[in-house]
């Protein structure tokens, strides 16, 4: 619910490179014949119009109508008094606020295109059936497909990434993270989130989520901190962190006290393999590799997370459930490990980007 | 007092199957739209897609998106069956076809995924509006949370105002207000800020404009405790009030308590808005009440910050006791720029009971 610094810099992501996505996304519809692209947007699945426009909004929702006559039309159900934020944050040929999304979207439809048409739908299962339903209810021979494929393959274009952004993503995080591990000493696990809080924000983050296991040796599992909790010995604080619609996570094992030593050393070797995964080796074969190389561990879980089509972070390979399709190719990438090690639990979480656009998997 | 409040709303749900012979209710949240999801389950869900299948007469699952708040919900959520797997959407989908026959209602129906409200078809009852009433009738457990949330919004206004002067950045002082916060142990809240003169139209999330001298700097704090979320606004001015701005800001205290002598059982929330609406309209500034210049002269607070009833001129929703609620006449005012004041309230018999408690006042801050 939180929103923090949102504005757009053009030295960032310049309009150039949101104008070339769209018109590669432009191209593929072409190619497949469809009449336009539709893409949902709310503050909790923000990737793909961000991708497309840079727009996210902080309430409410929207969606992106891209068409070959059109180019990128905004339908959003925020006030019209705010259209002047949204322009200034955003790349768009058309904006059109509206009080029922659904109607907004059947009506600009109707005014570029006429007839039996298909339309396709970034993530459509996850499309609002609502505003399916009004877009059938005005054109009730129009015919849907999932068109996630054609936006990950505009976003793959040859040039179109903006690691400028995840490295300043990255770096907000870090010192998050470092602001966090300051107030250890203190047990107190609300000095430790607010420090990391603060921090991020007047770094200019978007948003922040943070989590925490306050005794990391008796229950590793990460949770929301409400109320007073106190820290024990050791516990687990994890970061993630948005920038200009750039999420990842970061995340260590702490100790209120002197690090002990496994739990440095550990950290030494998880540096190594995140650099092994960066440079090019599957995961799923340089972790246990680089397990033999750690006595005494034990793998309980790891995973790598990254932007889909609408979720900023979504799991895409590891040891729990994740999804079968493609991450967008131009978000930078978290791995997460946990393991047992002697009497203790240990969590560590890393955000990298590949040298080259590619899949983790 | 949250496992009190977490088996309150549960047998309210269970009723309300009943009372309309629903089997079982589905419902839908994510971090944006988390109130009916966190009504039934408690669970505070914070990314991806989150759905509470609730039996009439027997459990509760969790179907959630993503593995780390399924988790989580293991911890946060307890007495819930959690369910987790790769294509949530698909998944739930075949359980509702495997429940073909029985009577299933879902709320809330313009938010709930076409993987999922296709696969069932009509068999889904729309149970919006009889849900909406289970969210706006407090209990007295869920008025002391939102009254525990008053308290922090006014702590945090305080830390506002501390954190105003000029040179700094508008995320920059929104910063300093998160992570007092986050210190407090509240773990959620919504905020929106606007800073400048007359040329000033509305809020917005913060940017980088620098406060200067002469600014009104107008901000809705919406700290979250247990769920239920309280609101304030407030203005205030860089350096001394203008004439001018004082003038101004007095045509608000007078709005919003008109309309908050007008909070009662019975009364609507049109009534509401009229009252607000009637003192801009004495002054010849009725053009400044519409939808060109406002969006609401308040709404209803639990857990979302916008709940029902909407307080406009055009919403015939009685208001009835326990109710809580924010009345704000914010709007721009043509002489000086954009204004806010609102007080979160509970509607009692006797009228209301104000639970934010910071004085309605235009603040100074050092210039």
């Amino acid at each position: 619910m939180r929103r923090g610094l949102m504005a757009w810099s053009q030295q960032e992501i310049p309009a150039g490179v949101l104008e070339k996505r769209v018109a590669a996304l432009v191209a593929g519809m072409r190619a497949r014949g469809l009449a336009c692209v539709l893409a949902y947007t709310d503050l909790t699945r923000p990737a793909a119009v961000s991708a497309l426009t840079h727009f996210i909004p902080y309430w409410s929702n929207g969606v992106l109508v891209v068409s070959p006559s059109a180019g990128a039309t905004l339908v959003v159900t925020l006030s019209g008094r705010v259209a002047e934020w949204i322009r200034s944050t955003s790349r768009l040929d058309d904006l059109v606020n509206t009080l029922d999304l659904g109607t907004g979207v059947a009506e600009r439809i109707s005014t570029t295109e006429k007839g039996a048409i298909r339309v396709g739908i970034v993530e459509l299962s996850s499309f609002p059936s609502s505003v399916v339903a009004a877009i059938r209810k005005l054109h009730p021979a129009i015919e849907f497909e999932d068109a996630t494929d054609l936006l990950n393959a505009a976003l793959a274009q040859e040039g179109l990434r903006t690691d400028v952004v995840a490295a300043r993503t990255i770096a907000i995080a870090r010192v998050a993270l470092a602001a966090g591990a300051a107030e250890a000493g203190g047990r107190d696990a609300n000095a430790v989130v607010a420090a990391a809080e603060g921090t991020a924000r007047r770094e200019g983050a978007e948003e922040i989520l943070l989590a925490v296991a306050p005794d990391a040796v008796a229950d590793p599992r990460l949770r929301r901190i409400e109320g007073a909790a106190l820290l024990g010995d050791a516990f687990a604080l994890q970061v993630s962190v948005a920038y200009k619609g750039c999420w990842l996570r970061i995340g260590r094992t702490l100790s209120s006290g002197a690090l002990p030593p496994w739990i440095a050393e550990t950290d030494a070797w998880f540096e190594r393999l995140v650099s092994e995964i960066a440079t090019g080796a599957p995961p799923n074969v340089a972790i246990p590799t680089a397990l033999t190389r750690l006595p005494g561990a034990t793998l309980d879980s790891w995973r790598a997370e990254t932007a889909r089509a609408g979720l900023a972070l979504a799991v895409v390979a590891g040891s729990a459930p994740f999804s079968s399709e493609r991450p967008l190719p131009v978000a930078p990438i978290t791995l997460t490990l946990r393991l047992r090690r002697g009497k203790g639990w240990w969590f560590s979480a890393a955000p990298f980007v590949f040298a080259r656009a590619r899949s983790p998997a | 007092m949250p496992g009190a409040l977490a088996r309150e709303r549960l047998e309210k749900v269970r009723a309300l199957c009943r009372n309309h012979g629903w089997d079982a209710l589905l419902v839908y949240g994510n971090a944006w739209r988390c109130d009916y999801l966190r009504y039934v389950s408690n669970f505070p869900i914070l990314e991806g897609h989150g759905f509470a299948l609730i039996e009439a007469e027997g459990g509760l699952r969790l179907f959630l998106e993503s593995p780390m708040e399924a988790e989580r919900a293991s911890i946060e959520a307890p007495g819930c069956e959690i369910v987790c797997q790769p294509g949530i959407l698909a998944v739930l989908a075949a359980h509702l076809e495997h429940s073909r026959g029985r009577r299933l209602a879902a709320a809330p129906m313009r938010l709930m995924p076409y993987g999922v409200a296709g696969a069932a078809g009509d068999a889904l009852e729309d149970a919006g509006d009889a849900f909406d009433r289970l969210l706006m009738q407090k209990s007295e457990l869920e008025i002391d949370a939102v009254r525990r949330a008053a308290r922090m919004a006014d702590a945090g206004y305080e830390v506002f105002r501390r954190a105003a002067r000029p040179g700094r950045t508008e995320y920059e002082l929104v910063a300093d207000v998160e992570a007092f916060f986050r210190s407090q142990g509240c773990p959620d809240n919504f905020m929106i800020i606007g800073s400048g003169g007359r040329e000033v139209r509305g809020m917005h999330p913060p940017g980088e404009r620098r406060l200067r001298a002469g600014d009104l700097v107008t901000t809705e704090l919406t700290p979250c405790i247990d769920g239920y979320y309280a609101q304030i606004c407030r203005t205030l001015v860089i350096g001394p009030p203008t004439v001018e701005q004082n003038a101004a800001f007095g045509l608000y205290v007078q709005s919003m308590e008109a309309g908050l002598a007008a909070v009662r059982p019975g009364a609507t929330a049109a009534e509401i808005a009229w009252r607000e609406n009637d003192v801009f309209r004495a002054r010849g500034l009725g053009e400044y009440t519409t939808n060109k210049y406002t969006r609401v002269r308040g709404h209803g607070l639990g857990l979302y910050v916008d709940s029902r009833p909407a307080l406009l001129e055009d919403v015939d929703t009685p208001l009835t006791e326990g109710m809580t609620i924010i009345v704000h006449p914010n709007t721009y005012h043509p002489d000086v720029g954009y204004i806010v004041l609102g007080d979160s309230a509970v509607v009692r018999s006797d009228g209301p009971e104000v639970l934010t408690a910071t004085p309605r006042s235009l603040f100074s801050v050092p210039a």
